[in-house]
C-alpha cells in the first residue's frame, strides 16, 4: 500500500528523506525551538538542563515476598533514580541486591522509604563481597555508629513509616562503591531503624 | 560526491529538505513517540518530563592539589548537580569557588563527599565576600552550630571517608544565597568534620 505522509502519496525515495514519519537521524539536530515527546525517551550521552528541570521521580511499591528471600530481581542502571517503597513484610529477611560495582554504573542511586512497619529485616545488599557500603546509623543522641565497609544495608525490623534512606554508587572502587545518605527517621528517637550487615 | 540517504543519492535540495542527516530546525519539533539520543543533549529552555524519570548521578573525582590553592577551576552553572568526590588531601588548604549567586545560578546544586581521610582543609567558598552561606554543623548531641552568614563550608582535617553535604543556591541576594544541606558524618561522634568560616 502506498504510504501518505498527510494528504500526500510519497514514493520510497520519498519516505527515505522525510522524517516527519519518524527516522534514524545520522547527525545532530540543532536549532528546535520546542520539543514534546509522548513515549519513551532515552538519552544516552550527557544531558545539560540550563533553564529548571522539572520531572516527577520514579516510584515504586515492592511487594513483600511472604519468605525470606530476594524480593524482586537484582537492581540496574536502569533502576537509577528510583524510590522504592517497602511494605510491612511478613516472614523472613528479604533482600534486593545492588548493581554491579563497574565505571557504567557510577552514580546510580536509589532510595527506600518504608510505608510501615518493618516487621522483618529489608537488606540492600551488594552483588559481591568485595563491594562496600559506606555507612552511618544515628544513634539517636547525636552520634553515630560507622561501619565504612558493609556489604548490606538494613531496615530493622523496628523500622517504622516514613523511615528512609538514599543509596548512591560514587565509585567504581569496590572498597569505597556505596554512600548513604538523606537518612530520615520514621521513629522519635531516630535511632534502630537502619543497620549495616 | 552527492550523499546518499539509504540507497538514494540526494540532490542538494532534497539534502537540505532532509532532517535524516542532521539539520537544523526552525520551529518546533512535536508528535514524537520514542526519542532516543547518544550524543550531548542540551535543554536551554525550561524542562517538563511528565512521567517518571531515570537517570544517574553525575560524579566527578577531585585530583589532591599536593597544595594550597583552588582545587578546580571555579564552579558554574554547568556544575549543577554534580556530586564531587575529595579525595585525601596534602600540603595545605585547597579550596573550590561558588558561582556567584546570580539570578540565573539560582537552583545550581552540587554535592561534596570524602573518599578517605581529609587530612587538610577542604574548603566551599562563595565568589564574592557578600555572597554568604546559610550553614549548621552538627555538635554530635543533637545540637547545632549555626552560622547563617559564612563565606566558606568545609570539610575539617579530621573529615573521613562516607563525610558529606549538599550546597545549594537558594536565592539571588546575597545575604540568603546559599544553604547547607544533607549533611553525614563519617566519625561516630557525629560532629568535627564540617565547619562553617
Amino acid at each position: 500500500m502506498t504510504k501518505r505522509i498527510g494528504k500526500y502519496k510519497i514514493t520510497n525515495r520519498e519516505s527515505q528523506i522525510s522524517a516527519v514519519d519518524g527516522a534514524v537521524i545520522t547527525g545532530n539536530l540543532t536549532g528546535i525551538t520546542n520539543l514534546t515527546t509522548t513515549g519513551t525517551n532515552t538519552f544516552s550521552g550527557a544531558t545539560v538542563t540550563t533553564e529548571p528541570l522539572r520531572f516527577q521521580k520514579k516510584i515504586s511499591v515492592l511487594t513483600d515476598r511472604g519468605g525470606a528471600g530476594a524480593i524482586r530481581s537484582a537492581l540496574t542502571l536502569a533502576d537509577s533514580g528510583t524510590n522504592f517503597l517497602v511494605p510491612e513484610l511478613t516472614t523472613g529477611t528479604q533482600t534486593i541486591e545492588l548493581p554491579a560495582v563497574t565505571a557504567a554504573n557510577v552514580g546510580w542511586w536509589c532510595t527506600f522509604t518504608m510505608i510501615d512497619t518493618a516487621d522483618q529485616i529489608f537488606s540492600v545488599e551488594t552483588a559481591e563481597t568485595a563491594d562496600k557500603i559506606i555507612t552511618a546509623e544515628p544513634d539517636g543522641d547525636g552520634t553515630f555508629t560507622i561501619q565504612a565497609s558493609a556489604n548490606g544495608f538494613d531496615f530493622t525490623t523496628a523500622a517504622a513509616k516514613g523511615c528512609s534512606f538514599k543509596i548512591t554508587m560514587i565509585s567504581a572502587t569496590a572498597a569505597t562503591a556505596f554512600h548513604i545518605s538523606n537518612l530520615n527517621p520514621g521513629l522519635d528517637d531516630n535511632t534502630g531503624e537502619v543497620v549495616a550487615s | 560526491m552527492g550523499t546518499r540517504t539509504g540507497k538514494y543519492k540526494m540532490t542538494k535540495k532534497e539534502a537540505s529538505l532532509s532532517a535524516v542527516d542532521g539539520g537544523t530546525v526552525s520551529g518546533n519539533l512535536t508528535g514524537i513517540t520514542n526519542l532516543t539520543t547518544a550524543g550531548t543533549n542540551t535543554f536551554s529552555g525550561a524542562t517538563n518530563i511528565t512521567a517518571a524519570t531515570s537517570y544517574v548521578e553525575k560524579i566527578s573525582l577531585l585530583s589532591d592539589l599536593t597544595e594550597a590553592g583552588a582545587i578546580r577551576s571555579a564552579l558554574t552553572i554547568a556544575d549543577t548537580n554534580t556530586h564531587f568526590i575529595v579525595p585525601a588531601l596534602t600540603g595545605g588548604t585547597q579550596l573550590i569557588v561558588l558561582p556567584a549567586s546570580t539570578a540565573a545560578n539560582v537552583g545550581f546544586t552540587c554535592k561534596f563527599t570524602m573518599l578517605g581521610t581529609a587530612a587538610q582543609i577542604f574548603s566551599v567558598d562563595t565568589a564574592a565576600s557578600a555572597d554568604k552561606i546559610m550553614t549548621a554543623e552538627p555538635d554530635g548531641d543533637g545540637d547545632f552550630t549555626i552560622n547563617a552568614a559564612a563565606d566558606k563550608f568545609r570539610f575539617t582535617a579530621n573529615a573521613v571517608v562516607g563525610a558529606s553535604f549538599r550546597i545549594t543556591c537558594v536565592s539571588a541576594t546575597d545575604a540568603i544565597a546559599f544553604t547547607i544541606s544533607e549533611i553525614v558524618s563519617g566519625l561516630a561522634a557525629g560532629t568535627g568534620e564540617h565547619v562553617a568560616a
